[in-house]
Formats: structure tokens, sequence, C-alpha cells
């Protein structure tokens, strides 16, 4: 019976394999692999996701060796290594640098794979360069069992214009992070003014300098939680990433509240892209179509709790992420972003940083 | 040490054609190797840093200048290299002399205390003292416990930098600082003992000279280890005493040219200041030879210290310093076996203690692989590395003080000059394209490019301490070899280098011990199917796709490189190191 069971199998996915290879109409997770061996640079592949991935694409005929580094790294690796790189597909990173590789013509448009329309208005790319796969909502996030929603910040500006919470939130000592920059941009994006310093109003730097004087500097090698739940440290709220606060929570067995600004939170779009370099086109776009859809995002979703960018891979999330991600986007100008953020940043870590 | 300077055309002429083929092959690796893979990639790096439309760009001094953390940072550097240098030294010197000249009793255990420096560090390390002194650390709860009010964020700010470092940056005295003290000639304590002199003069005019050239080298090396430090202002440093590396880090990972430009001329300033020093040591180096005169040496015999007051001060202090040294050890250990949210609140809790994270690395097969490309890439590259600066140190000896040796002296210190992220970055833009010096091929995404990265890192240190062992080295003996008729390369390997090897070998253990997790080479020049030890490690605690065991994890990996430390030193140094002087 099993071996009949086997042949069977077997026979399905040849067929299937046939069909994927000659039909043009497959679509999402039915595009299989042709076995050509494809590179993929991500930020996203720790906690077993590299590993995870690398098997169940296996399973649907894709051969990859997957490069997991920090976002920083991965934008480096594809800058400086230039046309010798041998990296056909990323994926992962954030808005800003998406629109820094686009700036600086390392990916290639294409054009939307079946389930771009699936996915939440205003996320993929327009010009087709990338397109999303998973949102992390960046939150400012305060410890609900010792601070009450009505005294919590209710935006950003709160930490630094009221007193009350001086000192009792962390200020970032390393500017290279994502969840960082996105936050920065989410401020400084607020005073956008194409006369000031950096496309920057005087005032939104006087901002800046605020929020950094105010702030207790990061312990290097401790994160905010295991701060909030000390009792000889001040901070009580500081920036998280959505999936993050789900972890932290059931680790230090806090409860984590968060701001609803009125103009929105930054949200990191993990996406995925295809390198212009590739020599592998085809297959890299294969993999495009079946890694976002729907039926592979949602069981990702599922295996490592976080909140897909596909609509009909969402009910597979928790409903915490769920939550966390339905606060309305802000409003950023990330062409402006990419082009100013390492400026920025400089600026910051010269002139406003403790 | 008369050496008269021959020139070099002179000295090819010379030559028997065997020998004349073996320098020509000799120095076209050399020329080649510093050419391709140091000089033109720093150089294109630089230029394209510090070049703007054709012009010199000196924005990034203004800003510098204009920047008053950036400046404090600069001062805090320049004020931590020498105390460090002079407190490393004060406690680098006893512990040598704990364990090696003065009677003390149980010298032995006390030894192995003080190497623990050999198989950690960075941040393990300052976590370590963190466990034990900031707040909820050990000793802090214990007086906090007594005192109610005492202050248990004590623990911060210039002193407490420089007391993790001081303990923490004696590595290179516990091998190179020992084995000179070792090569001591016990006759001359004898006779100067004979003669009247007190155990401290003896100690002052008989034994520190000889141990002087050993100390010039490991003190340029603590000079620098505190110009570039990193891990310990990062974390116990505090608001006020933060240092330059850590800027010069983050400006080195943005992608801008100005930010590069930032980390350039930081980098620069920090080189431009090893060097002097470097010339500094050097020049005093060649104005005294110090060397015992004796040609039949005794091994030196444990001296019993009279005064019995200081006797047993001497006990206490240095009982003192084997706790300061192991504590840490110990707490990283036990800590392994916790969760990671009580490594971060530094609670020590028996409960929370399991094998789940040791079982989790260990099983999974992904979780060998980069040990073995770490353990791979590091056992080459300090092969490598030995083997060139050898052939190095003994062409300069041989023609001290002419051009070409004075030339590759230097050229091997250029490494020194830029920080590795900035090395790294120089090769990736090198070779991302064909180059006629790398023979027209890209190395991007091949398996030499981080064994060039590796070996270029490891060239200073080396050459540092290589070039002070040829510089204690017995000139007799080869005059005695070669008018025994050996000739250049026999006396070379039967005579020389055996004295050498002691020295060869604890350098080459220590490169593999520090390469074994590197990160700031490996993450941009790694082989795409082979990343390193370093690379994983640091992905366990990156943002967005962390794990939540990912501190609890480093620890694991912490220890585990602890144990392949060990035994890499016990195998190439412990017994090695055991009798490397004829009795």
């Amino acid at each position: 019976m099993k071996k009949f069971l086997a042949v069977v199998l077997a026979l399905c996915m040849i067929a299937a394999l046939g069909v994927s290879a000659f039909a043009e109409d497959a679509k999402g997770a039915d595009v299989k692999g042709t076995g050509v061996p494809l590179t993929i640079y991500t930020n996203s592949g720790s906690s077993g996701r590299a590993d995870w991935l690398k098997e169940r694409a296996a399973q649907d005929g894709y051969n990859l060796t997957i490069v997991e580094e920090g976002a920083g790294a991965v934008q480096q690796r594809l800058i400086n290594e230039g046309e010798a790189t041998p990296c056909d597909v990323v994926f992962g990173l954030n808005a800003i640098i998406w629109n820094d590789l686009i700036s600086r013509d390392i990916l290639v448009a294409i054009d939307p794979p079946s389930w771009a329309g699936e996915v939440s208005e205003g996320l993929n790319d327009p010009a087709g360069y990338y397109y999303a796969i998973v949102k992390q909502a960046i939150l400012l996030a305060y410890d609900a069992n010792q601070v009450a929603p009505e005294d919590a910040p209710k935006d950003w500006p709160d930490l630094w214009e009221n007193e009350a919470f001086w000192t009792k939130y962390e200020s970032q000592i390393k500017l290279t992070g994502g969840t960082t920059r996105n936050v920065l941009a989410g401020i400084l994006t607020r005073y956008a003014d194409p006369d000031g310093e950096l496309g920057v109003s005087e005032e939104g730097w006087a901002a800046i300098g605020e929020f950094f004087a105010h702030g207790t500097p990061v312990e290097d090698g401790v994160d905010l939680y295991a701060q909030m739940v000390n009792p000889d440290s001040p901070v009580l709220m500081g920036q998280m990433w959505s999936s993050g606060a789900d972890q932290y929570d059931a680790q230090y067995g806090v409860k984590t509240g968060y701001a609803v600004p009125e103009v929105g939170i930054p949200y990191a779009v993990e996406g995925v892209a295809i390198v212009k370099t590739t020599k592998n086109l085809e297959e890299a776009k294969r993999f495009v179509e079946w890694f976002g859809s729907a039926q592979i995002q949602g069981e990702w979703s599922e295996q490592f709790k976080t909140m897909p960018a596909n609509e009909l891979a969402a009910e597979k999330a928790p409903a915490s992420q769920i939550a966390m991600c339905s606060i309305p986007a802000q409003d950023i100008d990330w062409a402006l972003v990419a082009a100013n953020i390492d400026s920025w940043c400089e600026k910051i870590m010269l002139e406003y940083m403790q | 040490m008369n050496l008269v300077k021959v020139p070099l055309l002179t000295r090819m002429r010379r030559m028997t054609p065997g020998q004349l083929l073996l320098f020509c092959i000799m120095a076209a690796v050399f020329i080649w190797f510093i050419t391709a893979c140091m000089v033109l990639p720093i150089l294109n790096l630089l230029k394209t840093v510090f070049i703007e439309n054709g012009k010199i760009s000196l924005s990034s001094f203004q800003k510098l200048s204009k920047s008053p953390r950036a400046m404090k940072a600069l001062k805090n550097s320049f004020i931590l290299a020498p105390t460090l240098s002079l407190t490393v030294g004060f406690v680098g010197i006893s512990l040598v002399l704990i364990t090696e000249y003065f009677d003390v009793k149980g010298a032995a255990i006390l030894r192995l205390g003080y190497m623990t420096t050999l198989i950690y560090g960075g941040v393990t390390l300052v976590s370590g003292y963190k466990f034990i002194y900031s707040n909820n650390g050990v000793l802090t709860n214990f007086i906090a416990n007594i005192f109610p009010h005492f202050n248990k964020t004590w623990f911060t700010g210039y002193w407490a930098v420089l007391f993790v470092m001081t303990f923490s940056c004696t590595s290179n005295h516990m091998i190179f600082l020992r084995n000179a003290m070792r090569a001591v000639d016990f006759q001359t304590v004898e006779a100067a003992r004979n003669m009247g002199a007190s155990q401290w003069t003896i100690l002052r005019r008989v034994v520190l000279p000889v141990l002087l050239p050993s100390l010039f080298a490991v003190t340029i090396l603590t000079f620098i280890t505190g110009l570039c430090a990193m891990s310990a202002p990062l974390l116990v440093g505090g608001k006020d005493f933060q240092t330059i590396n850590p800027m010069i880090q983050q400006f080195a990972e943005m992608t801008t040219t100005s930010a590069k430009s930032l980390a350039a001329t930081l980098s620069l300033i920090l080189g431009a200041a090893t060097m002097i020093l470097l010339a500094i040591m050097t020049a005093i180096e060649r104005r005294g030879h110090y060397m015992s005169v004796s040609k039949v040496k005794t091994k030196i015999v444990k001296q019993k210290i009279n005064n019995p007051v200081v006797n047993i001060l001497v006990h206490f202090y240095a009982y003192a310093l084997f706790v300061i040294y192991v504590i840490p050890v110990i707490l990283i250990v036990l800590f392994s076996f916790s969760d990671s949210a009580h490594i971060q609140q530094r609670q020590l809790d028996f409960s929370t203690f399991s094998l789940k994270n040791y079982g989790e690395l260990l099983s999974k097969t992904t979780a060998y692989k980069p040990f073995l490309v770490s353990i791979i890439y590091s056992a080459l590259a300090a092969v490598i590395v030995g083997l060139l600066v050898v052939l190095a140190c003994r062409y300069i000896q041989k023609s001290k003080g002419t051009f070409s040796a004075t030339a590759l002296e230097y050229s091997l210190m250029i490494p020194w000059l830029l920080p590795s992220t900035m090395i790294a970055l120089s090769l990736m833009l090198a070779f991302n394209q064909p180059r006629w010096y790398m023979f027209n091929k890209p190395l991007i995404a091949t398996l030499q490019l981080l064994l060039i990265g590796y070996v270029i890192v490891k060239l200073p240190f080396t050459m540092r301490m290589t070039k002070a062992a040829f510089f204690s080295l017995d000139n007799a003996l080869e005059d005695a070899a070669k008018n025994l008729g050996a000739s250049e390369v026999y006396t070379f390997r039967r005579v020389i280098f055996p004295v050498l090897l002691p020295t060869v070998m604890a350098v080459a253990a220590l490169n593999f011990n520090g390469l074994l997790t590197d990160y700031d080479m490996s993450v941009f020049l790694h082989h795409p199917a082979n990343p390193t030890l370093g690379v994983k490690i640091k992905s366990l605690t990156e943002e967005m796709g962390n794990s939540s065991d990912g501190v609890a994890l480093t620890f694991v990996y912490a220890v585990l490189m602890m144990i392949i430390s060990a035994i890499v030193l016990y195998l190439v140094y412990g017994r090695g190191g055991k009798d490397n002087i004829k009795e």
C-alpha cells in the first residue's frame, strides 16, 4: 500500500513539475523550482528561518544557498560586491534600505507576481523593484504592568516634551539598526523642510537633540525588556518591533503596551527583490512567485509568529500581531529618508548623542 | 652588534645561483602580496573616501573638530591608552614574577587562573566582569546588603573600564614576558647575590633589564589595545567614558562616502599614533640591546622572599588577583546553562539551569559547520602568517638598517593603520572586478578572499612579537653554526628556528584563537555557502529575526570557544612551552 502511495505521489510530483515547466498559468506556491541554484541574501534568517526555508523550498524543487547577516551588512555586501556579487534574490530588509538599493541601481524591476494584489496597499514598491512579504510595526513600547495606559506616552514627541518621561525611555547608542533608523525617520520626516539642513528644519533638529538629551542611553548587550524589569534601572519604555514585543513578553513576564499616535507609525516592510546582475533571472522570478504566495507566507507566519503582508495569509498570524499591525502607517517619504538617513545619523552621532 | 650595512646588489652578487633564485622568488611573493593585497586596495579605498571631484576633501576633519562628542571620545582614548599601558604593565609584570620568579605557594594553579584571558575576550569577558561588579552583580549585591544606601550602579566610567581592561589585557604578558623570564640566566642572579645585592636590587638591575625587549613589545600592544578599546567602554563606560573605536565602527558600517571618510579619518589618527609609538620603540630598541651575556644558561630557581611581611603581602596579592581572574570565567560557564532573561538581568538562579541550549546547539547539523569553517580558516591563516613573518623577520635581521628591510618591516605594519572593517571594505572594493594584479579574476564569493583578509589583519601583531624573539636571539649560536660549516638554510632550520619555535607557536595559537570568533572581517568576506562562527553568533542577537534564546546561545558558543581555545593552547603551548630552555 505504502509503495503504491509513494508511486502515486512521485507521479503526481513529476506531473506537477511537468505542468509548472510547461504551463505558464501556474501560480503562487504551485510554481515549482527547476533546481537551478539560487544564492539568497537575507537579514531574516536566524532562529531557524533560513533552515526552514531551505528545506521547505527544496520540497518544491528550489536549490537555495542562504546567506544570513544583519540588514546593514547585507546592504554593504550588495553595494561593495558590485557586479561580482553571487546574490540572485534578497529578502527581508526594510523600506529605507530597499530605496537605497534602488537608487544605486542594484535591483531589477519585475512584473508583479500573481500575489502582489493580495498585499496590503502601499507596501509594495510602485515601480516593481521589491514586493512586501512581512510587516513589522515599529512601536513605542512600555511595560503596561508599571505604566498605566492613561499615563503612557501617546506619541514619540511626548518623551522629550513631557518632563515625566525624562530618563524613563531608552535612547540609542548605535544608529545602524533598522528599528532605530525607522524611529528616527518617523520623527525627522515630520519636520521635512527642503531649505533646512539635510532636508530637516531647525525645529526638527532641536527636537532630535531633546530626544537624545533626555533618554537613558542603552546599555550595550542588554535589551530593553531586561531594563524594564530591573528595579535599579529607570527605563520603562523604548522602541520595539512588533514580533519582538510578543517574544519578550513571554520571556520576561511583561505585558507590552504601546502608543497609538495620531500620525500613525513607521512600518519596517520586509520584502523580496531580484538582484540586477543575476544570471538566473527566470528561476529567481519563479522563486519570488512561490515565496510570496499566501500559502508559503501563511506557513512562514505560523512558524515564526510574524505578520504577513499578504492579506490572504494574515489569518495565520497571532492575534496580538494583527492588533499591532492594524495601527495606520505613518505617511513617510521613504525616498527622502533613504537619500538622507546616513547623513542624519552622522549628524546625530557627532552633535546630539550623549 | 656592529652590523655593517651591505648594499642589496653586493649581497645579491655574493649569492650562489640557487640562493639567488630563491631570493628572487621570495622577493616577488612579498612584493606582490604587499602591493596587491594591502597597498593598492587601501589606497583605492582612501581615494574613494577622501577625493571628491578630483580634489582632496577635508570636510571630515572640520566635522570632527566641531563635534564635542568625537573630541571627547578621542581624548578618552588617548587617556586610556597610556594609563592602561602602566596598569597592565604593573599587573603583567607581577603575574610573571609571581608565577616564574618568586617562590609563591600554589604557583601552578595561580598560573592557570592568570591564563584565563587567553581563552576568552571581548563582549563575553566584559559581561563576565559585569556579573560581579555592575548592578545586580554578585559583589554589588553583597555590598548593598551590608550598606543599603550603596550606589548599585557604581561600576561605570573611566575606572570601571580601566579595571576591566587592566585584568583582561595581560594575555601577552603571560606568554611573551613569561618566555623572556624563563630565559633569564640564573647564574647572573647568583653572581649578584654573591656580591651582596639585595633581592630588590637583583630584580631591578639584573632581571628586569633582560625582560625589556619583550616588555617593549607587549607594551606597544597594550597601548594599541587601549587606543582601540571597544567592548569595555561600550559595556561599562557609561555616559562619561566612551572611546573612539565604537564610533569608527559605526561610521564604517554606514554606506555613505562621508561616513566612511569620518571612519577613515578617525582610524588614521589612531593609526598615526600607533606608528609614532612604534618608531619611538624601535629607536629605543636599537639604542640598547639587552642580552644576558652568558653562553651556558642555567634555569632559574624560584626565589623565596626573605622579608616575612612582604612574603605574606605578596601571597595575599597573588591570590586576590587569582580571584579577580577566575570568577568571571566561572560565572560565564554557570550562566551558559541559564536562559537569556536571567543572563541579562544577571540573576544567578539555579532553578533556570538546563542543558537545553547545549542540546539545541549540538543537535543541529547547521550548527556544526560554522565551527569547522572557522577552525580551518583560522588554522590556515595562523600558519601562513607565521610563515610569512618568520621569513620577513629573517630578512630584516640579516639586512638590518637597509632601506628594503625597513620598508618591509613597515609595510607589514600597514594593517594597524585601519580597523578590520575598513580593510575588509578595501578588499571588497578592490576585488569586485578583475584586476591585473590579481590575475584578472574578481575575488568576491571565493574561498580565498576571507583567507587573505585573515592573513592581513594578523600580520602586524605577528610581526611585532616574532621580531622581538629574533632580537633576543643569541648571535653566538649562529656564528658557531657557521664556523662549523653549516649552510645558511641549514643554520636557520636547525639552529635558529628551534629557538624561535616557542614564540612562533605561541603567536600562532593566539592568532588562531583570535580569528576563531572574528566577525568584522568575516561578515563581508565570507563565502556564501560557508559562513564563519562569528557571523553565526552575531545573527543570534540581530533584531527582528532574533531568537528568544539568542543571548543564552551566545554564552553557550562562548563556553565552547573557551574549550577549543584551551585545547589549542595546551597542544601548541602548554606542552611545548615546558622545556624550551636547554638545561
